[in-house]
């Protein structure tokens, strides 16, 4: 009987977030063609071998990655106590940028010259100061990010098992900067009353977000700003009698408040209501509107 | 004619003239011979001649009007007119291949072929069918994978074609331009200048089955997916990732040596 031996090469697994993280990657600067970063780099702390080369690499939430840069071979990065570089990301944004830091070693399969990854790190966001600087801490983050991306529609709630939901946009209509910077009140209102009303159901309908980690933090955030014990969390959107499925009227009604005090009655710094200022904006036209309409 | 790119007002009047014209073809059950009339031919001509409807393009070199032996020599020539452009001003810009698109409307419009779609002469910014375009896409391919992009781009230029959808729509390709050369290798008959058929797709239905292609694009994709998780592949030999592959290319691997 033939033998076959199996070589595993094991991947070292470098740290980019917490306390003394090996790398660290910064938000420089956000231009109009791209974005701006600063990585820096310590691996002292690892037994790479002298030889072995470390690259970073610049990719798409999506998967299409530019080509790595190289940032030197081990020894020469293991000279400094940290080295800084910085980098221009063109045509991305914030949110759809993630990197990915590797240390590749030259080395033979069967034969065949491959340069190995021996050890990696995949980073997805920014490297983010613990506000103190000691109890780790970290800036709380939004439960539906928004992010620019070449979509056909105007927005649409992207939605996976295990992973945050994010509300896309449509890039090159404005309507990212104006939702972020709280804009325009009409638009905010209608986009995320019907963005929550399709997360909400989803959750509710669709068995394979059972485990999901995200959903848990929704609906804990929910039954905390609901604030009434009374309430309950719907199981179901949907109920069976006889094999045939009906829409749970509870159901119906929790969406509609859930939506109500998250967008609805959602406060400004001023103390304004969010359908207030929808209401006034909408009822607001200006004399060149009118001119046009009566012609 | 010098390079131009579209106003705001032509561009619109282009869209609107692209949806009569589908239109025609639709309520003619889709035959675009019947569809495509001669007074849409001539909207399609005025508009051309329009000046008020577009501008010169600084940078752009003269179009001439001339036929394409397929995308793939279409491809070769929109990079030789936009050499000298900003590459990343043009990458998307709409209104510029919309007009190249016009311009040589009779080249990528033809009564020959079967689908209408608007993807094809108007650009979207949509990922999922921004490279259905049939001018932007021979450019985009010729640009990024060089020769390789025969492959993909050798049918007539008013057709799409399989192996640069299937090939196109995985991300790994967009910056990863060894993968263009390595299916170029694999898959593309250099003696008699064509792509190998039956490899395009990754699963075929066999006997009412869905059943998977060895040695298929989408395998090759799926194992170049793998090999970037374990190998720096990006600095790896393209012909060294070749002979990492399964014996399932086997075939392929020794057809490329004769």
């Amino acid at each position: 009987m033939s033998k076959n031996t199996i070589t595993i090469f094991d991947e070292e697994r470098i740290t980019h977030k917490g306390e003394n993280p090996d790398v660290k990657v910064l938000l420089d600067k956000i231009s109009n063609d791209g974005i701006h970063i600063k990585t820096e780099v310590n691996l002292k702390r690892h037994n790479f071998d002298d030889d072995c080369e470390v690259f970073f690499q610049a990719y798409n939430y999506r998967g299409a990655g530019l080509k790595p840069w190289n940032l030197g071979s081990i020894k020469t990065l293991n000279k400094e106590e940290s080295n800084i570089f910085s980098y221009f990301v063109p045509n991305i944004d914030k949110e759809a940028i993630r990197f990915n830091l590797f240390v590749s070693k030259k080395g033979k399969f069967k034969d065949i010259n491959v340069n190995r990854i021996i050890g990696r790190s995949k980073i997805r966001e920014f490297y983010d100061e613990p506000d103190d600087g000691k109890d780790g801490n970290y800036k709380t983050e939004s439960l539906l990010p928004t992010r620019e991306d070449d979509i056909g529609t105007a927005f649409k709630v992207e939605m996976n098992p295990s992973s945050k939901p994010i509300l896309v946009l449509k890039r090159g209509c404005n309507i990212k900067h104006k939702l972020d910077n709280n804009i325009d009140p009409i638009q905010k209102t209608l986009i995320y009353t019907a963005a929550l009303r399709e997360l909400l159901k989803t959750y509710l309908t669709d068995n394979r977000y059972e485990d999901c980690p995200w959903k848990s933090k929704w609906f804990e955030e929910i039954k905390k700003k609901l604030g009434d014990p009374e309430i309950t969390t719907p199981e179901s959107l949907l109920i069976f009698d006889n094999g045939e499925a009906e829409t749970n009227p509870e159901a119906e009604q929790w969406i509609e408040d859930v939506v109500n005090i998250f967008v609805s009655n959602l406060i400004d710094a001023s103390g304004k209501k969010l359908i207030d200022k929808f209401i006034s904006h909408n009822n607001f036209v200006r004399t060149s509107d009118l001119e046009e309409s009566e012609i | 004619m010098k390079l131009r790119r579209f106003t705001e007002d032509g561009h619109n009047k282009y869209i609107l003239l692209y949806d009569k014209i589908k239109d025609s073809i639709i309520k003619q059950k889709g035959d675009i011979k019947k569809g495509f009339t001669k007074k849409l031919k001539d909207e399609v001509e005025n508009l051309m001649n329009n000046n008020s409807s577009s501008t010169e393009v600084d940078s752009g070199k003269n179009l001439k009007k001339q036929k394409f032996k397929d995308s793939y020599d279409l491809g070769i020539y929109l990079n030789d007119i936009l050499k000298e452009c900003n590459q990343t001003e043009i990458y998307f810009d709409e209104k510029m291949w919309d007009w190249i698109t016009l311009f040589h409307f009779d080249v990528v419009f033809s009564e020959e072929m079967s689908g209408y779609s608007e993807h094809r002469y108007i650009l979207s910014q949509d990922w999922f069918v921004r490279n259905r375009h049939l001018i932007r896409t021979p450019w985009y391919a010729v640009s990024t994978y060089g020769e390789s992009a025969k492959l993909f781009l050798s049918k007539a230029p008013y057709v799409g074609s399989d192996y640069l959808e299937q090939f196109i729509s995985h991300r790994i390709n967009e910056n990863f331009t060894s993968s263009g050369h390595i299916a170029y290798n694999l898959y593309f008959d250099k003696k008699n200048e064509k792509p190998r058929p039956g490899y395009s797709k990754k699963f075929i239905r066999k006997k009412n089955k869905k059943t998977l292609v060895k040695a298929s694009l989408g395998r090759l994709i799926d194992k170049l997916n793998q090999y970037n998780e374990i190998y720096d592949i990006w600095s790896m030999d393209p012909n060294d990732i070749v002979l990492l592959l399964p014996k399932e290319f086997e075939e392929l691997k020794n057809l490329n040596d004769k």
